[in-house]
């Protein structure tokens, strides 16, 4: 797994790439929580990830939870198939907000 | 865990699955031996995992083996849908994509989790 964080209007996203396993999945949740940290209002692109298993998917839950803790918006991006495959099958699809792309959510004007 | 899924990527293809049972059942065998790692291994590197995967004219059986202290299996409770939290999701996804799952009773040490998806 690698990562990408860039700024996007009022948001920091984080883009995930490849598999986010268990041996991964400390390191995503780890930034997805920094940036949280930082008070900032995050998108997780998901479009690069060809994989993710329970771990990774715990991930998101955490900083969902966080985020709403906190006031600040959390939102899946681009969701690659399979990752929103996993998401339905932990019925976690109709939880998170999810958008097609970062465009789109801008667009919305959340 | 990258090469045993791309192993039972190729047997669950070549039994005919499809495109997404094979993504299911890649994850399942995949969170069975995280649940192994996890809680058989505390996450010590240097123990074995045995994966037997028998093809039946019914079924495929996925046979998993570790040489921990034998747990209770009783504790193993997938997390309820209504709670959305970190962590428990893995067994529940097992449950979800298998057809059966069962705990073998192993008479010394170890422990093997049997998992059965039928055609």
């Amino acid at each position: 797994m690698t990562y990408l964080i860039e700024e996007k209007n009022d948001y920091l996203v984080v883009r995930l790439e490849g598999e986010v396993d268990l041996s991964c999945s400390p390191e995503a949740r780890r930034v997805i929580l920094d940036c949280l940290q930082k008070q900032r209002h995050l998108l997780v692109d998901l479009s690069g990830v060809s994989y993710i298993d329970s771990s990774g998917v715990a991930s998101l839950v955490e900083g969902y939870q966080v985020s709403r803790s906190k006031n600040l918006n959390f939102a899946l991006v681009g969701v690659s198939d399979n990752a929103l495959n996993v998401l339905k099958l932990a019925r976690l699809d109709q939880v998170f907000p999810i958008y097609t792309s970062i465009e789109t959510l801008l667009q919305d004007g959340s | 865990m990258k090469v045993l899924r791309q192993r039972v990527k190729e047997v669950v293809a070549s039994a005919g699955f499809s495109s997404k049972e094979q993504q299911e059942l890649v994850l399942a065998v995949d969170e069975a031996c995280s649940n192994i790692i996890k809680h058989a291994y505390h996450f010590k590197s240097d123990r074995e995992i045995h994966l037997i995967i028998l093809k039946t004219d019914e079924a495929l059986i996925f046979q998993l083996r570790d040489d921990a202290n034998q747990v209770d299996t009783s504790k193993f409770k997938p997390r309820e849908w209504d709670q959305i939290r970190p962590g428990g999701l893995g067994l529940h996804f097992i449950q979800e994509v298998m057809d059966k799952v069962a705990f073998i009773e192993a008479e010394t040490m170890g422990n093997t989790l049997e998992m059965v998806k039928y055609f």
